[in-house]
């Protein structure tokens, strides 16, 4: 009976360690899927309206484009990988010219995300255990480190095949942000799929008109970024942009960062002096300090 | 105009029975949405075309009612035509824009009533309507390429144009329009 017990007692501690190196393995798979997006891209972004409920409704013409960026570590742990976008602009003999692009934060079992409501309003809430246990929350901000949408999902390794998938309300994207005011929430259906050349980012998305606590689907859209990997060396102009500008980066991030961790709600302002907030940190060469990107920051933010 | 002004104003009109169109509200306001993308403008007003019960008998489709000259200031902008036909189980309302000289400038299928045969609201589909005049007399198959899919519905588009463009070469021979 002693000797019973003891089997049993071993076979439990061998599933339960089995199940421990299961986990360790998956979130290892995870880690390595994520911090494979970073590295030198070539982009195409394709998108093109799909569906619409409304049979009058008038199909917007495709959208497509190209960029060639680089996408930067900027932080990393065992819990948290943050890729930073910097957008290349290169003119023939000219000297390449770097855009801070968007960013995405990777945080594994997070106890909190962000939802889009409308009207440049967030919502955060809190995630319980069940709901987060070996999950990834993807968040994704402006390129004034401001919110745009988050999620909380599993990464899948099948077939060799990393992938993630997540739906999230959002603000319009910027593509459209100035030229549509016909819908006022875009739900993104948001897969991340690592590829061979590189990694896609497909996209299936409902364009909402969101009134009165009521969603209308106005259209259906899908949307492929394909982001083809070119050596790193050819985006040397990036990461030395990176080192010259990320101590006042990393001030907007951790100003941000306590807004966020405050916030329940977070309403903005789309303009303050006439102007969003990335044409004050972008434009004037100026190099902000912490305390003034607090000021400038808090400017923005609507206390409700 | 677009949807969300739809949405926003469509309790609003259902209220007040939206008294200067006489259709529903939700018809009234696609045809303004169809009227502002044919002429760029929101500044016009419709006028009523009553036939005489002679002329009425006449044609092949109902007019009265139906039929409305689009007035931007002093000037006519053009006409339009607003009615349904059948599609395979059920109606669909259609309008039909034309300029002051009679040629259509613009159609849409403005509500669709069942999944089957949608595919006739798209503009590449519709298009195929644009220009065509008092003499024209589109026949699917002929002047008018069918959609897979959409037999029925295409074939009731195509004979609402036809049997509106014989009206309209009618009506025009026995001076209607100029009398308007």
């Amino acid at each position: 009976m002693n000797r019973l017990f003891r089997i049993s007692l071993m076979a439990v501690a061998l599933t339960l360690l089995s199940m421990n190196v299961f986990a360790q393995s998956k979130k290892a798979l995870d880690l390595k899927a994520i911090k494979s997006m970073a590295g030198c891209y070539d982009i195409e972004f394709k998108y093109t309206e799909t569906f619409a409920p409304e049979v009058d409704y008038e199909q917007a013409y495709d959208y497509t484009s190209a960029a060639f960026e680089w996408a930067q570590i900027v932080e990393e742990s065992k819990n948290k990988i943050v890729l930073q976008h910097l957008l290349i602009i290169q003119r023939d003999s000219m000297p390449a010219y770097i855009i801070k692009h968007w960013r995405q934060d990777w945080v594994f079992e997070a106890d909190r995300e962000f939802t889009y409501n409308k009207d440049n309003e967030w919502v955060f809430s809190t995630l319980d255990k069940k709901e987060r246990k070996g999950k990834w929350t993807q968040s994704v901000y402006q390129v004034d480190d401001s919110p745009r949408y988050s999620g909380t999902a599993t990464w899948t390794h099948v077939d060799g095949v990393s992938s993630w998938y997540h739906k999230a309300d959002s603000p319009l994207p910027r593509r459209e942000y100035s030229k549509r005011s016909d819908y006022n929430v875009m739900k993104r259906g948001n897969r991340v799929l690592i590829t061979d050349y590189g990694w896609l980012h497909e996209q299936d998305n409902d364009k909402i008109i969101r009134e009165n606590g009521e969603d209308v689907l106005l259209v259906q859209e899908k949307g492929y970024n394909t982001y083809k990997k070119r050596p790193d060396a050819e985006c040397a102009a990036a990461t030395q942009w990176w080192t010259e500008n990320q101590t006042m980066w990393t001030d907007v991030r951790d100003v941000w960062d306590e807004v966020y961790n405050n916030a329940a709600e977070l309403k903005l302002e789309k303009k303050v002096d006439d102007k969003m907030l990335y044409e004050h940190l972008f434009y004037g060469g100026k190099v902000w300090e912490k305390e003034e990107i607090k000021e400038l920051i808090q400017s923005y933010t609507i206390q409700k | 105009m677009n949807l969300l002004k739809i949405v926003l104003l469509l309790p609003l009109l259902a209220a007040m029975g939206n008294s200067h169109y006489p259709w529903s509200a939700k018809l009234s306001l696609k045809v303004d949405n169809c009227l502002e993308a044919t002429f760029a403008t929101s500044d016009y007003s419709l006028k009523k075309m009553s036939l005489s019960s002679s002329l009425e008998e006449k044609t092949k489709l109902q007019m009265t009612n139906n039929l409305y000259q689009i007035q931007g200031g002093s000037a006519v902008l053009g006409y339009i035509y607003v009615d349904q036909a059948p599609s395979m189980k059920n109606v669909f309302d259609y309008a039909v824009v034309f300029s002051p000289e009679l040629k259509i400038t613009n159609t849409k299928v403005l509500i669709y009533r069942e999944q089957h045969g949608r595919q006739i609201g798209t503009k590449r589909w519709l298009q195929q309507f644009f220009d065509m005049d008092k003499n024209s007399r589109p026949q699917l198959g002929q002047e008018v390429d069918g959609i897979t899919g959409a037999t029925i519905s295409a074939s009731s588009m195509t004979k609402a144009v036809h049997d509106l463009l014989s009206d309209v070469d009618y009506l025009e021979s026995q001076g209607f329009f100029s009398n308007e």
